[in-house]
């Protein structure tokens, strides 16, 4: 992708130094000669073609550097030109301006002085705007004015926003309104429904402002989402006059419309938790992703590399052992079968930080060899299928405070095993399908720990 | 030089010496895609080749968090008609019989024998708690739906079997290109030793366009498929014909340093390296492969649950085939594709005349082990980490083909996808009020690869393979993960 030789590339990459040279020695020019016009001194009129010199070099190194790293691409375009015909003409404007001082010039003073001051003006004016330009390309354009208090964006605006940063982990904690639809109107709405725009004279800043709505009607009707104007504006055609959010700016998506559309539904309620609406399997799969509850917390965690000589232990006793990913070091290991074999669980504990995965399968571990794998502190899923395992060990896996999944099918736990694993924190998943749990007695006793997944049957 | 009186020795020819920047190029490809796992491979020590490492070092960490490990495709071939299967459309039942071209604008098919609009024989029901709508060709599958993630707005670029075959199987209407599988295959290596990495369940049926569609093309020769036939022996000589014990192992012992030390003089050659390599997976199948067809372990429950026992042959064909998968499955194999049973005097799924027989035959035949299948995974958790994918080349028009059967349609059809990573109960994308085009949210085969290799872990646009001068993908220029359809 990208065309540019190597060396440019290299250059181009010495542009953010550069770039600080021209502002500083202008910004230097330009105080020098304000300061000459009321000062005329004469160290100050020596000073003055060197300075100018030296920034009109300094800006044709940043100009030259810049176009390069301009080569390589990734930049939005339109600010990208601006920046470019800015830095340029800056050092153009520099160098005549030195060129003022060095030439002979004086017997025509009275035409280039007015030039000169032209220059001067358009050099400091074309610093501010070319810089802020730079600034805007690498660190994008609202974060200058990100945290102005004179800012209508949705961060500088909310005065909730900051509490919503909290991370909701389950549905029980996390509040229908303040968690979920003020958080979707801030981020598709409020831009322009604010108390400084109030576009269609509506607010979107409060429950009680949403639901007064704005010139057209009522914003939102409790229960009702054929009559609430809010919901109705969402969900027209893209291309329809009235559709909002308007002028093209980002669309809600189809997760963040599921869920305005449910609140006003289940009677738009200000204080109530999601889980005391009683979503379906479908809100909940909605809300699960609009959270992200659940999802890769094993990306929070990375480690040291294990060491070699542990990893090829492991492989001489029979293991399999995968990286999970490329860059956090962590580890799978698998033994699986024959049914007779033993593994020696004794070797896993030298890469106990690294191991997030142990699949024991089909082979012969039993309830002694669970007090070592209790101790594996790190471990998200673990398999122990088809093992000799029961009842007895299971408590061993008490320590394993992460385990999130667990695969215990063809054992012979039975169901005071599915019991005790109820009271596992973590614990998303559970298998114990072909094991001597009661079936009937599992239809019929509800579960103790709601968001728990138990397969035990078709 | 003393060399050059051996016999063996010459020097490069342009083909080999490209085929040696080849494979330079091609570990230049992988060590920036895993790093500083794989070093440079442009160079034979003593017989043992870098690429030899690469091959035998086992499956490569991906660059994502990987959501499944394995693949299974249940490749639907002939093209399953959309508006029959999935995809219901009432305006068909109110307009049977009237003409197509009154209606919308009718493309050129490829028998150009365009009849009347025709209603699908079958009725459509909602499963689930999803509430998908699934003909009753598919009365198991349907019980499943609440796994499934079905995307209606599948388009392809070719209305012909063979280049349809193509694109769907390598990316590219052209012969020749590597098959997904391959890219698979080269992309994470097999979790076992004694398996491929790609296996092909062949039910009988090799689709058009041949083998082609399954080979590793500019790939390294060992990551094509390895084919398992139905029945007694899936693979010849898998049962060592020397009488006397040792006499293979020496035999073989033979050949491989007569390769090494034909590799050693001529440099890395992906055959000879291929080929060592496959001799000593050949020689571990004879072991893997009579473990893994060995069903006698399996409860009588599971067997059931497949269709092992069912009164249709062709059920029970593909009944062992996916039994046979989920036990690839277990065993680590990246990535495992099933054809279809030949059944009796149905031409595939390809109806273009005798929709209801055809469709009916093919949907009893495949119906209860696909079925069996996704719940088996499920019982024993491998559906986690195990994407199951159903797919034809293309869809079928909503319009007869003379009186009772319908022609082929690239313009829209439906595959789902089940498992590992995968959205259930979602519906995506939506076709006109005829099934005939897609309407909202088209999704490319470039998208569908690029959304199987994100789910096992790949950026499509990292796996790369320098080819004729370019870096290779299996999506081209092309290709979106579909977001819409994942967990």
């Amino acid at each position: 992708m990208q065309t540019a030789p190597d060396i440019f590339m290299f250059l181009g990459r010495f542009h953010p130094l550069f770039v600080h040279l021209p502002i500083g020695l202008l910004s230097f020019a330009l105080l020098l000669e304000l300061l000459i016009l009321f000062k005329p001194r004469e160290a100050f009129k020596k000073t003055i073609p060197f300075l100018w010199l030296l920034s009109a070099l300094s800006a044709a190194c940043s100009a030259g550097s810049g176009y390069l790293l301009s080569l390589g691409g990734g930049y939005e375009e339109e600010t990208l030109n601006l920046h470019k015909i800015g830095g340029i003409t800056l050092a153009v404007i520099s160098t005549l301006c030195y060129l003022m001082y060095a030439l002979p010039l004086s017997f025509m003073k009275r035409a280039v002085q007015p030039v000169r001051y032209i220059f001067i003006v358009g050099a400091g004016v074309l610093l501010v705007i070319t810089g802020h330009g730079g600034g805007s390309l690498t660190h994008g354009s609202s974060y200058l004015t990100e945290f102005s208090p004179l800012s209508n964006s949705a961060a500088a605006v909310s005065g909730t926003n900051q509490q919503t940063n909290e991370r909701i982990t389950s549905l029980d904690s996390a509040d229908i309104f303040e968690h979920a639809v003020m958080p979707i109107l801030q981020s598709k709405c409020v831009s322009c429904h604010n108390k400084e725009k109030q576009k269609g004279e509506l607010l979107l800043t409060s429950y009680e402002a949403i639901m007064a709505g704005g010139k057209s009607r009522e914003g939102v009707i409790p229960g009702n989402i054929s009559t609430s104007e809010i919901f109705r504006r969402i969900t027209l055609p893209k291309d329809h006059k009235e559709f909002m959010p308007t002028d093209g700016k980002k669309p809600l998506t189809e997760n963040q419309i599921a869920i305005l559309e449910w609140w006003i539904e289940t009677g738009a309620h200000k204080n109530m938790m999601i889980s005391g609406l009683k979503p379906n399997k479908k809100m909940q799969d909605v809300f699960g992703d609009f959270f992200q509850i659940g999802r890769d917390a094993i990306l929070s965690y990375a480690a040291k590399p294990a060491n070699q000589e542990d990893i090829t232990a492991l492989i001489k006793e029979g293991f399999q052992v995968y990286a999970i990913n490329q860059g956090n070091n962590l580890l799978e290991i698998k033994f699986n079968g024959p049914s007779n074999q033993k593994p020696n669980i004794e070797l896993l504990s030298a890469v106990k930080d690294q191991l997030v995965w142990l699949q024991l399968t089909n082979c012969s571990i039993d309830d002694e060899d669970l007090k070592s794998i209790g101790k594996l502190s790190n471990l998200y899923k673990l398999n122990l299928n088809r093992t000799k395992i029961t009842d007895k060990g299971i408590n061993e896996l008490a320590s394993l405070s992460k385990l999130e999944y667990l695969n215990l099918y063809g054992t012979s736990i039975t169901d005071s095993s599915v019991i005790a694993l109820q009271h596992f924190e973590n614990l998303k998943k559970l298998y114990v399908w072909e094991t001597a749990i009661d079936t009937l007695k599992m239809d019929s006793v509800p579960k103790i720990k709601k968001d728990l997944d138990i397969v035990y049957k078709l | 030089m003393t060399e050059q009186k051996h016999p063996i020795y010459k020097p490069f020819s342009r083909r080999e010496m490209l085929g040696a920047c080849k494979c330079g190029f091609g570990s230049m490809a992988f060590a920036s895609l895993f790093g500083s796992i794989l070093p440079s491979c442009s160079g034979a020590s003593s017989g043992q080749t870098d690429f030899m490492n690469h091959l035998s070092n086992g499956p490569k960490a991906p660059g994502l968090i990987p959501k499944a490990k394995s693949i299974i495709f249940l490749y639907m071939d002939g093209g399953v008609s959309q508006v029959d299967s999935f995809d219901p459309k009432p305006r068909l039942e109110k307009e049977n019989g009237e003409d197509p071209t009154s209606k919308f604008k009718v493309d050129a098919t490829q028998f150009g024998n365009v009849g009347k609009i025709l209603k699908s024989p079958w009725t459509f029901k909602k499963y689930g708690e999803s509430g998908m709508e699934v003909s009753e060709l598919f009365p198991h599958i349907a019980t499943c739906v609440d796994d499934m993630a079905l995307v209606r707005s599948m388009v392809s670029n070719f209305p012909e079997h063979t280049n349809a075959n193509y694109f769907l199987h390598t990316g590219s209407g052209l012969q020749g290109r590597p098959s997904m599988g391959a890219w698979m295959n080269y992309g994470l290596g097999s979790e076992n030793n004694n398996l491929p990495g790609y296996v092909l369940l062949d039910g009988g049926l090799i689709p058009p366009g041949g083998l082609d569609n399954f080979k590793n093309g500019f790939l390294p020769a060992a990551f094509q498929a390895s084919i398992l036939r139905p029945g007694a022996t899936p693979l010849a000589n898998v049962r060592p014909i020397d009488s006397i014990a040792g006499i293979q192992d020496e035999k073989l012992a033979f050949m491989k340093r007569r390769d090494q030390n034909l590799l050693s003089k001529l440099g890395p050659a992906d055959e000879i390296e291929s080929a060592i390599s496959n001799y000593e997976l050949a020689y571990k199948m004879q072991s893997s492969i009579p473990e893994l067809t060995e069903f006698s372990a399996e409860s009588e429950a599971t067997k059931k649950l497949y269709g092992l026992d069912s009164a249709d042959p062709f059920t029970r064909s593909y009944a062992a085939q996916c039994l046979l998968a989920r036990r690839l499955v277990e065993r680590g194999v990246r990535f495992i594709e099933l054809t279809c049973p030949q059944t009796n005097g149905s031409d595939r799924w390809d109806q273009h005349a005798n929709l209801k027989i055809g469709h009916e035959n093919n949907a009893r035949a495949v119906d209860q082990p696909i079925a069996g299948l996704l719940k088996d995974l499920k019982l024993r958790g491998l559906l986690d980490e195990t994407l199951v994918v159903w797919s034809g080349e293309f869809g079928r028009t909503p319009f007869a083909q003379g009186n009772d059967g319908r022609d082929h349609n690239p313009s829209a059809f439906s595959m789902w996808m089940a498992g590992a990573g995968v959205k259930g109960g979602t519906v995506f994308g939506t076709t006109d009020e005829y099934g005939y085009r897609v309407v909202d949210n088209p999704v490319t085969i470039h998208d569908l690869h690029a959304t199987m290799l994100h789910l096992l872990g790949i950026d499509h646009k990292q796996l790369t393979f320098r080819f004729g001068g370019r870096d290779f993908r299996l999506t081209d220029v092309h290709g979106n993960v579909v977001k819409d359809i994942l967990a």
